[in-house]
Protein backbone atom coordinates (compact mmCIF):
# COMPACT_ATOMS: atom_id res chain seq x y z
CA UNK A 1 0.00 0.00 0.00
CA UNK A 2 1.58 3.20 -0.96
CA UNK A 3 1.67 6.08 1.58
CA UNK A 4 -1.07 8.10 -0.36
CA UNK A 5 -3.26 5.69 -0.41
CA UNK A 6 -2.38 4.95 3.60
CA UNK A 7 -4.51 7.77 4.89
CA UNK A 8 -7.65 7.26 3.28
CA UNK A 9 -7.80 3.48 3.91
CA UNK A 10 -7.20 4.48 7.71
CA UNK A 11 -9.73 6.45 7.67
CA UNK A 12 -12.32 4.34 5.74
CA UNK A 13 -11.31 1.79 8.23
CA UNK A 14 -12.02 3.99 11.30
CA UNK A 15 -15.41 4.73 10.11
CA UNK A 16 -16.44 1.31 10.01
CA UNK A 17 -15.25 0.47 13.48
CA UNK A 18 -16.48 3.35 14.98
CA UNK A 19 -19.75 2.81 13.68
CA UNK A 20 -19.76 -0.99 14.91
CA UNK A 21 -18.73 1.10 18.15
CA UNK A 22 -20.69 3.60 17.96
CA UNK A 23 -23.58 0.24 17.63
CA UNK A 24 -23.18 -0.26 21.40
CA UNK A 25 -27.06 1.42 22.85
CA UNK A 26 -26.12 4.58 24.35
CA UNK A 27 -28.26 5.50 27.57
CA UNK A 28 -29.02 8.75 28.12
CA UNK A 29 -27.08 9.30 31.46
CA UNK A 30 -23.80 7.69 29.56
CA UNK A 31 -20.58 9.50 30.20
CA UNK A 32 -16.97 9.27 29.82
CA UNK A 33 -14.39 8.80 32.06
CA UNK A 34 -9.95 9.03 31.51
CA UNK A 35 -8.98 6.16 33.04
CA UNK A 36 -5.04 5.43 33.39
CA UNK A 37 -5.35 1.69 33.29
CA UNK A 38 -3.50 -0.40 36.40
CA UNK A 39 -4.62 -3.57 36.12
CA UNK A 40 -6.41 -5.59 33.53
CA UNK A 41 -7.83 -9.13 35.14
CA UNK A 42 -10.23 -11.73 33.14
CA UNK A 43 -12.81 -13.93 35.25
CA UNK A 44 -15.30 -16.93 33.60
CA UNK A 45 -18.19 -14.13 33.72
CA UNK A 46 -16.07 -10.81 33.07
CA UNK A 47 -13.22 -8.97 32.34
CA UNK A 48 -12.33 -5.74 34.04
CA UNK A 49 -10.01 -2.83 34.23
CA UNK A 50 -8.85 -1.36 37.29
CA UNK A 51 -8.16 2.84 37.11
CA UNK A 52 -5.54 4.69 38.77
CA UNK A 53 -8.37 7.05 40.09
CA UNK A 54 -11.99 6.50 40.63
CA UNK A 55 -14.99 8.73 40.06
CA UNK A 56 -17.86 8.63 42.35
CA UNK A 57 -16.12 5.53 44.20
CA UNK A 58 -16.33 3.90 40.45
CA UNK A 59 -12.30 2.51 39.93
CA UNK A 60 -13.72 -0.93 37.92
CA UNK A 61 -14.79 -0.90 34.44
CA UNK A 62 -16.45 -4.36 33.37
CA UNK A 63 -17.10 -6.06 30.04
CA UNK A 64 -19.41 -9.64 30.20
CA UNK A 65 -17.51 -12.56 28.76
CA UNK A 66 -20.85 -13.95 27.30
CA UNK A 67 -20.61 -11.44 24.16
CA UNK A 68 -16.96 -12.69 22.86
CA UNK A 69 -16.65 -10.42 20.08
CA UNK A 70 -17.17 -7.27 22.35
CA UNK A 71 -15.40 -8.31 25.13
CA UNK A 72 -12.40 -9.60 22.71
CA UNK A 73 -12.35 -5.57 21.59
CA UNK A 74 -12.28 -4.47 25.17
CA UNK A 75 -9.26 -6.47 25.78
CA UNK A 76 -7.68 -5.75 23.05
CA UNK A 77 -8.23 -1.94 23.36
CA UNK A 78 -6.86 -2.36 27.16
CA UNK A 79 -4.21 -4.37 26.30
CA UNK A 80 -2.82 -2.12 23.70
CA UNK A 81 -3.68 1.37 25.84
CA UNK A 82 -1.40 -0.60 28.79
CA UNK A 83 1.52 -1.91 26.53
CA UNK A 84 1.47 1.40 25.01
CA UNK A 85 0.89 3.49 28.31
CA UNK A 86 -2.17 5.46 27.13
CA UNK A 87 -4.73 7.09 28.78
CA UNK A 88 -7.92 5.00 28.05
CA UNK A 89 -11.59 6.82 27.67
CA UNK A 90 -14.42 4.81 28.88
CA UNK A 91 -18.48 5.22 28.37
CA UNK A 92 -20.20 4.10 30.99
CA UNK A 93 -23.78 4.70 32.74
CA UNK A 94 -23.29 5.52 35.80
CA UNK A 95 -26.80 4.32 36.75
CA UNK A 96 -26.68 0.95 35.32
CA UNK A 97 -26.27 -1.28 38.11
CA UNK A 98 -26.87 -4.41 35.78
CA UNK A 99 -22.81 -5.42 35.87
CA UNK A 100 -23.45 -6.97 39.45
CA UNK A 101 -24.94 -10.02 37.57
CA UNK A 102 -21.24 -10.59 36.02
CA UNK A 103 -19.81 -9.80 39.77
CA UNK A 104 -19.01 -5.86 39.07
CA UNK A 105 -20.15 -5.00 42.61
CA UNK A 106 -22.49 -1.92 42.48
CA UNK A 107 -20.26 0.41 44.27
CA UNK A 108 -17.12 0.40 42.88
CA UNK A 109 -17.77 -0.86 39.04
CA UNK A 110 -20.16 -0.28 36.16
CA UNK A 111 -20.34 -1.68 32.64
CA UNK A 112 -18.06 -0.86 29.78
CA UNK A 113 -20.50 0.67 26.65
CA UNK A 114 -17.19 2.12 24.73
CA UNK A 115 -13.83 2.25 25.50
CA UNK A 116 -10.96 3.64 23.36
CA UNK A 117 -7.58 6.01 23.25
CA UNK A 118 -6.52 8.67 21.34
CA UNK A 119 -3.36 10.26 22.90
CA UNK B 1 5.71 3.63 7.09
CA UNK B 2 6.27 0.12 8.09
CA UNK B 3 3.39 -2.23 8.32
CA UNK B 4 3.39 -2.36 12.07
CA UNK B 5 3.66 1.44 12.63
CA UNK B 6 0.95 2.22 10.09
CA UNK B 7 -1.80 -0.69 12.70
CA UNK B 8 -0.88 1.66 15.54
CA UNK B 9 -1.48 4.31 13.51
CA UNK B 10 -5.14 2.66 12.65
CA UNK B 11 -5.70 1.84 16.01
CA UNK B 12 -5.27 5.21 17.69
CA UNK B 13 -7.20 7.00 15.00
CA UNK B 14 -10.45 4.35 15.59
CA UNK B 15 -9.97 5.39 18.79
CA UNK B 16 -10.22 8.65 18.35
CA UNK B 17 -13.49 8.49 16.18
CA UNK B 18 -15.07 6.43 19.12
CA UNK B 19 -14.06 9.75 21.31
CA UNK B 20 -15.38 12.15 18.40
CA UNK B 21 -18.75 10.59 18.48
CA UNK B 22 -19.17 10.81 22.25
CA UNK B 23 -22.01 13.27 23.24
CA UNK B 24 -20.91 16.47 22.62
CA UNK B 25 -22.63 18.26 25.78
CA UNK B 26 -19.06 20.12 26.47
CA UNK B 27 -20.58 22.47 27.99
CA UNK B 28 -19.11 24.93 35.41
CA UNK B 29 -18.86 26.52 37.61
CA UNK B 30 -18.08 29.04 40.45
CA UNK B 31 -17.25 28.04 43.92
CA UNK B 32 -18.74 30.15 45.87
CA UNK B 33 -16.42 30.42 48.71
CA UNK B 34 -18.85 28.90 51.14
CA UNK B 35 -16.52 25.76 52.00
CA UNK B 36 -17.60 22.11 51.06
CA UNK B 37 -19.19 19.51 53.38
CA UNK B 38 -18.14 16.05 54.25
CA UNK B 39 -18.60 13.54 51.73
CA UNK B 40 -21.28 11.78 54.03
CA UNK B 41 -24.32 14.00 54.15
CA UNK B 42 -27.61 13.45 55.27
CA UNK B 43 -30.91 14.55 53.94
CA UNK B 44 -34.39 14.75 54.88
CA UNK B 45 -38.03 16.45 54.10
CA UNK B 46 -40.03 18.11 56.47
CA UNK B 47 -43.41 17.40 57.58
CA UNK B 48 -45.47 14.91 55.69
CA UNK B 49 -43.69 15.27 52.68
CA UNK B 50 -42.96 11.64 52.85
CA UNK B 51 -46.57 10.97 52.85
CA UNK B 52 -48.61 13.92 50.77
CA UNK B 53 -45.76 13.67 48.49
CA UNK B 54 -43.98 10.48 47.85
CA UNK B 55 -43.67 10.33 44.49
CA UNK B 56 -41.50 13.67 44.90
CA UNK B 57 -39.69 12.84 47.01
CA UNK B 58 -38.22 9.58 45.49
CA UNK B 59 -37.53 11.44 42.35
CA UNK B 60 -36.00 14.47 44.06
CA UNK B 61 -33.83 11.60 45.37
CA UNK B 62 -33.51 10.15 42.18
CA UNK B 63 -32.16 13.07 40.89
CA UNK B 64 -29.60 14.02 43.26
CA UNK B 65 -27.88 10.88 42.30
CA UNK B 66 -25.88 12.35 39.17
CA UNK B 67 -24.17 14.02 42.15
CA UNK B 68 -23.10 10.90 43.91
CA UNK B 69 -22.55 9.56 40.13
CA UNK B 70 -19.43 11.77 40.06
CA UNK B 71 -17.89 12.92 43.06
CA UNK B 72 -17.31 11.32 46.54
CA UNK B 73 -20.67 12.26 47.50
CA UNK B 74 -22.59 10.01 49.53
CA UNK B 75 -26.31 11.15 50.32
CA UNK B 76 -27.98 9.64 53.23
CA UNK B 77 -31.47 9.82 53.33
CA UNK B 78 -32.85 10.31 57.08
CA UNK B 79 -36.54 9.77 55.64
CA UNK B 80 -38.73 12.96 57.60
CA UNK B 81 -36.45 15.16 59.45
CA UNK B 82 -36.55 14.89 63.17
CA UNK B 83 -38.46 16.87 65.44
CA UNK B 84 -35.55 19.50 67.22
CA UNK B 85 -33.45 19.00 69.96
CA UNK B 86 -32.39 22.56 71.88
CA UNK B 87 -28.93 24.18 71.57
CA UNK B 88 -27.24 25.24 74.35
CA UNK B 89 -27.70 28.79 73.65
CA UNK B 90 -31.87 27.83 73.97
CA UNK B 91 -32.04 27.93 69.98
CA UNK B 92 -33.38 24.89 68.33
CA UNK B 93 -31.20 22.32 66.85
CA UNK B 94 -33.20 20.55 63.69
CA UNK B 95 -30.72 17.59 62.53
CA UNK B 96 -30.24 16.30 59.23
CA UNK B 97 -27.63 18.43 57.00
CA UNK B 98 -29.93 19.28 54.18
CA UNK B 99 -33.66 19.76 55.20
CA UNK B 100 -35.44 20.07 52.58
CA UNK B 101 -39.14 21.45 51.90
CA UNK B 102 -41.66 21.24 49.00
CA UNK B 103 -44.90 22.31 48.20
CA UNK B 104 -48.26 20.82 49.13
CA UNK B 105 -47.20 19.04 52.12
CA UNK B 106 -48.09 20.05 56.45
CA UNK B 107 -45.77 23.13 55.99
CA UNK B 108 -46.09 26.08 54.49
CA UNK B 109 -43.32 27.35 52.71
CA UNK B 110 -44.82 30.72 52.05
CA UNK B 111 -44.56 32.01 55.81
CA UNK B 112 -41.09 32.50 58.44
CA UNK B 113 -39.22 29.84 58.90
CA UNK B 114 -40.23 27.50 61.64
CA UNK B 115 -37.59 27.28 64.30
CA UNK B 116 -36.31 28.71 67.60
CA UNK B 117 -33.68 31.27 66.79
CA UNK B 118 -33.99 30.75 62.94
CA UNK B 119 -32.84 33.92 60.92
CA UNK B 120 -32.71 32.06 57.55
CA UNK B 121 -34.23 33.69 54.23
CA UNK B 122 -38.14 33.70 53.81
CA UNK B 123 -40.33 34.32 51.34
CA UNK B 124 -44.00 34.85 51.42
CA UNK B 125 -43.70 32.76 47.17
CA UNK B 126 -42.70 29.72 46.51
CA UNK B 127 -39.37 31.16 45.40
CA UNK B 128 -36.51 28.24 46.13
CA UNK B 129 -33.72 28.58 48.07
CA UNK B 130 -30.57 26.72 49.50
CA UNK B 131 -27.62 27.82 51.64
CA UNK B 132 -23.63 26.94 51.01
CA UNK B 133 -22.29 24.66 53.46
CA UNK B 134 -20.61 27.29 55.78
CA UNK B 135 -23.90 28.56 56.49
CA UNK B 136 -25.32 25.26 58.08
CA UNK B 137 -24.43 25.97 62.10
CA UNK B 138 -26.46 29.57 61.33
CA UNK B 139 -28.84 27.88 60.22
CA UNK B 140 -29.30 24.48 62.10
CA UNK B 141 -32.49 26.67 64.10
CA UNK B 142 -34.09 26.85 61.18
CA UNK B 143 -37.15 23.70 60.29
CA UNK B 144 -35.89 23.25 56.51
CA UNK B 145 -32.89 25.22 54.66
CA UNK B 146 -33.47 23.89 51.15
CA UNK B 147 -36.68 24.72 49.66
CA UNK B 148 -37.47 23.43 46.59
CA UNK B 149 -40.46 24.53 44.52
CA UNK B 150 -42.45 22.25 41.65
CA UNK B 151 -41.21 24.21 38.74
CA UNK B 152 -42.26 24.26 35.99
CA UNK B 153 -45.60 23.43 38.40
CA UNK B 154 -47.80 22.33 35.07
CA UNK B 155 -45.75 19.21 34.17
CA UNK B 156 -43.34 17.14 35.44
CA UNK B 157 -40.68 19.17 37.69
CA UNK B 158 -37.02 20.10 36.23
CA UNK B 159 -34.30 17.50 36.78
CA UNK B 160 -31.96 20.90 36.53
CA UNK B 161 -34.06 22.43 38.92
CA UNK B 162 -33.37 20.03 41.90
CA UNK B 163 -29.47 20.34 40.41
CA UNK B 164 -29.13 23.71 41.04
CA UNK B 165 -30.51 24.08 44.23
CA UNK B 166 -28.48 20.86 45.41
CA UNK B 167 -25.53 22.85 43.66
CA UNK B 168 -25.23 25.71 46.40
CA UNK B 169 -25.83 23.35 48.71
CA UNK B 170 -22.00 21.91 47.76
CA UNK B 171 -20.80 24.75 47.43
CA UNK B 172 -21.54 26.08 43.73
CA UNK B 173 -22.53 29.88 43.36
CA UNK B 174 -24.63 30.90 39.97
CA UNK B 175 -23.08 30.52 37.06
CA UNK B 176 -24.94 33.26 35.24
CA UNK B 177 -23.84 36.40 37.73
CA UNK B 178 -19.72 35.65 36.47
CA UNK B 179 -18.24 38.96 35.66
CA UNK B 180 -16.63 36.58 32.58
CA UNK B 181 -20.08 35.72 31.04
CA UNK B 182 -20.27 34.98 27.28
CA UNK B 183 -21.87 37.92 26.09
CA UNK B 184 -21.22 37.10 22.44
CA UNK B 185 -24.33 34.71 23.06
CA UNK B 186 -26.35 36.59 25.39
CA UNK B 187 -26.82 40.38 26.55
CA UNK B 188 -29.94 40.70 28.52
CA UNK B 189 -29.03 42.99 31.66
CA UNK B 190 -29.57 39.99 33.91
CA UNK B 191 -27.06 38.16 32.14
CA UNK B 192 -23.65 39.05 34.11
CA UNK B 193 -22.81 39.79 37.57
CA UNK B 194 -20.57 40.45 40.12
CA UNK B 195 -18.43 37.17 41.03
CA UNK B 196 -14.97 37.59 39.77
CA UNK B 197 -13.50 34.64 41.95
CA UNK B 198 -13.97 31.37 42.13
CA UNK B 199 -13.74 30.29 38.50
CA UNK B 200 -13.55 26.20 38.59
CA UNK B 201 -13.94 26.20 34.67
CA UNK B 202 -14.48 28.74 31.75
CA UNK B 203 -18.52 29.95 31.66
CA UNK B 204 -20.64 27.68 30.79
CA UNK B 205 -23.52 28.20 29.07
CA UNK B 206 -24.82 24.42 29.65
CA UNK B 207 -24.35 24.68 33.83
CA UNK B 208 -27.02 23.75 36.27
CA UNK B 209 -26.17 26.96 38.00
CA UNK B 210 -27.37 29.23 35.39
CA UNK B 211 -30.75 30.97 35.56
CA UNK B 212 -33.03 30.79 31.76
CA UNK B 213 -32.53 33.00 29.73
CA UNK B 214 -35.03 31.86 26.90
CA UNK B 215 -34.02 34.53 24.56
CA UNK B 216 -30.02 33.69 24.47
CA UNK B 217 -31.21 29.68 24.76
CA UNK B 218 -30.17 28.93 28.24
CA UNK B 219 -32.36 26.60 29.75
CA UNK B 220 -30.40 26.20 33.05
CA UNK B 221 -31.79 25.13 36.10
CA UNK B 222 -35.55 25.31 34.00
CA UNK B 223 -34.51 21.85 31.86
CA UNK B 224 -33.77 18.46 32.16
CA UNK B 225 -30.06 17.81 30.56
CA UNK B 226 -28.89 17.20 33.94
CA UNK B 227 -24.87 18.17 34.96
CA UNK B 228 -22.75 19.53 32.32
CA UNK B 229 -19.68 17.90 31.92
CA UNK B 230 -17.92 21.52 33.88
CA UNK B 231 -20.49 20.62 36.84
CA UNK B 232 -19.09 17.50 36.67
CA UNK B 233 -15.40 18.15 36.59
CA UNK B 234 -16.28 20.83 39.20
CA UNK B 235 -18.09 18.85 42.12
CA UNK B 236 -15.38 15.83 41.10
CA UNK B 237 -12.69 18.54 42.10
CA UNK B 238 -14.61 20.20 45.13
CA UNK B 239 -15.60 16.13 46.69
CA UNK B 240 -12.49 14.12 46.06
CA UNK B 241 -12.29 10.78 45.81
CA UNK B 242 -11.13 8.88 49.06
CA UNK B 243 -7.73 7.98 47.50
CA UNK B 244 -6.66 11.65 46.23
CA UNK B 245 -4.73 10.49 43.08
CA UNK B 246 -3.38 12.71 40.71
CA UNK B 247 -4.80 12.18 37.57
CA UNK B 248 -3.21 12.99 34.37
CA UNK B 249 -3.61 11.90 30.47
CA UNK B 250 -0.74 11.53 27.72
CA UNK B 251 1.45 8.59 26.96
CA UNK B 252 3.96 6.85 29.10
CA UNK B 253 5.49 4.34 26.88
CA UNK B 254 7.24 6.29 24.00
CA UNK B 255 10.53 6.02 21.74
CA UNK B 256 13.60 7.93 22.36
CA UNK B 257 12.67 10.09 18.97
CA UNK B 258 9.25 10.65 20.93
CA UNK B 259 8.82 13.84 23.31
CA UNK B 260 7.00 13.11 26.48
CA UNK B 261 3.92 15.07 26.94
CA UNK B 262 1.52 14.60 29.99
CA UNK B 263 -0.49 16.84 31.18
CA UNK B 264 -3.43 17.31 34.39
CA UNK B 265 -6.58 15.37 33.20
CA UNK B 266 -8.58 18.49 35.48
CA UNK B 267 -6.84 20.59 32.91
CA UNK B 268 -6.99 18.52 29.96
CA UNK B 269 -11.26 18.58 31.08
CA UNK B 270 -11.35 22.22 30.93
CA UNK B 271 -10.65 23.14 34.65
CA UNK B 272 -9.27 26.51 35.49
CA UNK B 273 -5.96 25.52 36.84
CA UNK B 274 -5.27 29.03 37.46
CA UNK B 275 -7.81 28.61 40.46
CA UNK B 276 -8.32 25.10 41.12
CA UNK B 277 -4.91 23.66 41.54
CA UNK B 278 -1.33 24.58 42.45
CA UNK B 279 2.08 23.38 43.26
CA UNK B 280 2.24 21.16 40.53
CA UNK B 281 4.95 19.15 40.47
CA UNK B 282 6.32 16.21 38.23
CA UNK B 283 9.56 14.01 38.76
CA UNK B 284 11.68 11.59 37.25
CA UNK B 285 12.93 9.05 38.70
CA UNK B 286 13.21 11.22 41.95
CA UNK B 287 14.76 14.63 39.90
CA UNK B 288 11.79 17.16 39.44
CA UNK B 289 11.17 17.64 36.18
CA UNK B 290 8.30 20.43 35.76
CA UNK B 291 6.48 22.79 38.23
CA UNK B 292 3.79 23.58 36.24
CA UNK B 293 0.35 21.26 35.37
CA UNK B 294 2.45 19.96 31.82
CA UNK B 295 5.21 17.69 31.60
CA UNK B 296 7.32 17.74 27.96
CA UNK B 297 10.53 15.79 28.32
CA UNK B 298 13.04 13.92 26.20
CA UNK B 299 14.96 11.17 27.30
CA UNK B 300 17.21 8.70 27.06
CA UNK B 301 16.30 4.61 26.70
CA UNK B 302 15.16 3.30 30.17
CA UNK B 303 12.67 2.62 32.57
CA UNK B 304 11.99 5.58 35.09
CA UNK B 305 9.93 6.52 38.21
CA UNK B 306 7.50 8.75 37.32
CA UNK B 307 5.77 11.04 39.86
CA UNK B 308 2.90 13.96 39.60
CA UNK B 309 1.84 15.56 42.45
CA UNK B 310 -0.19 18.62 43.11
CA UNK B 311 -2.75 20.60 45.29
CA UNK B 312 -5.88 22.25 45.31
CA UNK B 313 -7.53 25.46 46.16
CA UNK B 314 -8.80 24.01 49.42
CA UNK B 315 -5.03 22.70 50.25
CA UNK B 316 -5.62 18.82 49.78
CA UNK B 317 -3.05 17.20 48.14
CA UNK B 318 -2.98 14.54 44.85
CA UNK B 319 -0.55 12.19 43.94
CA UNK B 320 0.47 9.58 41.40
CA UNK B 321 3.00 7.38 41.10
CA UNK B 322 3.79 5.43 37.99
CA UNK B 323 6.67 4.14 35.04
CA UNK B 324 7.72 6.03 32.34
CA UNK B 325 9.24 3.93 29.54
CA UNK B 326 11.48 4.97 26.76
CA UNK B 327 12.36 2.73 23.95
CA UNK B 328 14.64 2.75 21.26
CA UNK B 329 12.24 3.17 17.83
CA UNK B 330 13.32 -0.83 17.03
CA UNK B 331 12.52 -2.26 20.56
CA UNK B 332 9.03 0.29 20.50
CA UNK B 333 8.23 -1.78 17.44
CA UNK B 334 9.06 -5.36 18.75
CA UNK B 335 7.10 -4.68 22.21
CA UNK B 336 4.55 -2.44 21.75
CA UNK B 337 3.64 -1.26 17.80
CA UNK B 338 3.72 -5.25 16.77
CA UNK B 339 2.04 -6.64 20.02
CA UNK B 340 -1.01 -3.86 19.03
CA UNK B 341 -1.13 -4.50 14.97
CA UNK B 342 -1.90 -8.25 15.43
CA UNK B 343 -4.28 -7.14 17.81
CA UNK B 344 -5.95 -5.77 14.75
CA UNK B 345 -7.99 -8.27 13.67
CA UNK B 346 -9.99 -8.52 16.71
CA UNK B 347 -11.48 -5.17 16.18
Amino acid sequence: MTRKRLPFAMLVLSFVLGLLASSVPAHATATFVSCTPVEVMTFHERIHVRCAAAIGGIVFFAAPTQDTQFVNRVLSIIESAQVAGRTLSIQYDPADLSGINIGCQNFDCRLILAIGFGQ
Amino acid sequence: MTQVQSGLARLVCFCLFVLVIAPANMSAAVYANGGVRSNSITICFVGDALVSRPLRVQQILAYIREYQFVANIQFSFLGTCPPASTQPNGDAFFNGDIRIVIPATSVDATTPIPGRGCSGPSTADWKSFSNSPNDLPNLRACLYNLKLGDDPWNSTPYLNHTLHEFGHALGLAHEHERTDVDRTICNTPTFGGSLSTGFMTPYDRFSVMNYQFPSCGINGNYDNSGLSDWDRLAVHILYPEALQVAEFVGTTVVRTTDTIRLRSAWGARGANLTFVAQDFRWTISGNLASSSSTLTSTLLPGTYMLGFNHRDFLGRTYTYVGVLRVLPPTIYTQRVAAPIASRLPLL
